[in-house]
């Protein structure tokens, strides 16, 4: 039933994703074929993760959980139900609490791919915010599971915080070799910061007038 | 059996026996094989996707068309950088697409012609100055509109090409459709011929500047490729007389260069190399539909002009 619930929302989600937005996907080798894993993005919109979730394949798709805010997307019984059963989210404590990474390490240990944002909300688009400790926490507890970062550019432009509808527009996505984050409190930040810092300048040079013409015909 | 239907059956061969050339031909592994094969595959894509807007039933054709310049425009707005503020304005000009379509599909000529040039050209703006930031007003609505007028307007002509009522030309009777075949079939081939004669002459640059492949040998030898296929062709799909066909080629041979190079001064400007990634070995779709924004336009108010 579960199971069923998430093909459906997968599919859904693609009717967003794929026609209405549509992507082109860079280094999709790179992102893990099963779990457990962690994927990691930069933040700025709602569709960042329906994105990064569309990019699995839909068999895959009961499998995969979304790290989400618990005070937001779990406040309500109907969000909460909505939330779990179609969306996989599982929730962090945002505000501390006993082990506010529970339910991501389950998730983990039961072997599924867990989609995590290290800056934990959403930012301005294509400005970094601060690197949440989360990642390295999860790291320390799960120091075989790879972790694959990913850049996508454009959904903070199609989807700004506060905002409901979408504008369609072509995203950029470019995922990066799978690493094992650094588990030192004064590294990590810094770690993760120069890896989405590279992504980023990858997407954006990909996308550059390499001042050879070459556009086809005449 | 039509003449719409051999020649679709004759385009489909060409591209099927293109591909099975170029992959005898060219030695495996050299760089240009992929390329030259996966730009071959996507005509074929293309190909497929045109056989249902020139063939199918109302409202297909429309949906279809509508669907390239809803495509477009995105490509376009991606490209394009924009004020936070604006997304309103954005979002009313997507909603344009389909109205649009829609007035070329009743075929209601009067709102068709003027919906976008004037009343969006009215309403998109004070969407914006509502949102109340002058900064960059001027670029943001202009921006906006010309990728409007271009993607959406010029194209969708392409689709009233297609509602335009029988007439009986040199050989018989023509159709919307047969008509809209032969823009595409001259606009392509057009394209096709000055790269290919580019490639094999090409020496001096028109504009260096813009588009620095783009050259005179390439030029001359596409527009004289594409005016002899309009005289063979012209008289077959349209009403026009072979000496109008010739004009009919001549037009479409200089403003297919002439849209091309407009798009290539787009992407310079905000440094891009291709509008996207949607045609595998050709680029974005503008990369392709770059030559039609002009074509479509002008060689539809030719055919209005003269049989309409």
């Amino acid at each position: 039933m579960d199971a069923l619930c998430r093909t459906l929302f997968a599919l859904a989600v693609r009717i967003v994703t794929v026609f209405w937005l549509g992507y082109s996907l860079r280094g999709a080798e790179h992102l893990p074929r099963r779990g457990p894993a962690i994927v990691i993005a930069n933040h700025n919109s709602h569709l960042d993760a329906l994105i990064l979730f569309s990019l699995f394949p839909i068999g895959l798709a009961p499998s995969i959980s979304i790290a989400a805010a618990a005070d937001y997307f779990f406040s309500g019984s109907v969000r909460r139900f909505l939330a779990e059963r179609f969306a996989g989210l599982v929730p962090i404590a945002r505000h501390g609490g006993r082990d506010p990474l529970g339910p991501a390490a389950a998730a983990l240990q039961r072997g599924n791919v867990l989609i995590l944002f290290p800056e934990g909300t959403r930012g301005a688009p294509d400005v970094m915010g601060d690197i949440k400790p989360g990642l390295r926490h999860l790291a320390r507890r799960f120091p075989r599971v790879p972790v694959c970062p990913v850049y996508l550019h454009g959904p903070g432009r199609s989807l700004p915080k506060g905002c409901r509808i979408p504008v369609p527009i072509f995203i950029d996505i470019c995922a990066g070799a799978p690493f094992f984050p650094t588990t030192d409190r004064e590294a990590f930040p810094r770690q993760i910061r120069s890896l989405f810092e590279n992504l980023r300048a990858q997407t954006l040079a990909g996308l550059a007038d390499p001042q050879d013409d070459d556009d086809g015909y005449a | 059996m039509n003449a719409l239907s051999v020649a679709l059956a004759l385009v489909g061969l060409l591209i099927g026996l293109a591909w099975l050339l170029a992959g005898l031909l060219l030695p495996e592994g050299s760089p240009s094989r992929a390329e030259i094969l996966s730009r071959i595959r996507t005509w074929g894509v293309i190909f497929l996707f045109l056989l249902p807007v020139l063939l199918a039933p109302s409202p297909w054709p429309y949906v279809l068309l509508g669907l390239v310049s809803f495509l477009a425009f995105k490509e376009f707005i991606t490209l394009t950088p924009a004020r936070r503020q604006d997304r309103w304005a954005f979002l009313w000009a997507y909603i344009a697409i389909p109205l649009q379509y829609l007035w070329a599909g009743i075929r209601w000529y009067g709102m068709f012609i003027i919906f976008i040039p004037v009343y969006l050209f009215l309403f998109l703006p004070v969407r914006m100055v509502l949102a109340g930031h002058p900064k960059g007003f001027l670029r943001a609505t202009a921006t906006l509109h010309w990728g409007l007028m271009t993607t959406v307007y010029s194209l969708s002509h392409m689709a009233f090409l297609l509602s335009l009522p029988d007439r009986t030309g040199p050989h018989g009777t023509v159709t919307g459709a047969s008509m809209l075949f032969l823009l595409l079939f001259l606009t392509e081939i057009n394209d096709v011929a000055q790269f290919l004669w580019g490639k094999a002459l090409g020496r001096h640059a028109v504009l260096p500047l813009v588009s620095p492949r783009k050259t005179w040998e390439g030029l001359l030898g596409g527009i004289g490729t594409t005016a002899a296929a309009a005289v063979l062709l012209g008289p077959l799909f349209s009403p026009l007389t072979p000496l109008r066909a010739l004009g009919a080629g001549l037009l479409i041979g200089i403003c297919g260069f002439l849209g091309d190079v407009v798009m290539s001064a787009v992407k310079r400007d905000v440094g891009v190399k291709d509008s996207g990634t949607l045609l595998p070995g050709h680029g974005g779709i503008l990369d392709r539909l770059d030559s039609l924004t002009f074509t479509a336009p002008l060689f539809f108010h030719l055919i209005f002009y003269l049989y309409y």
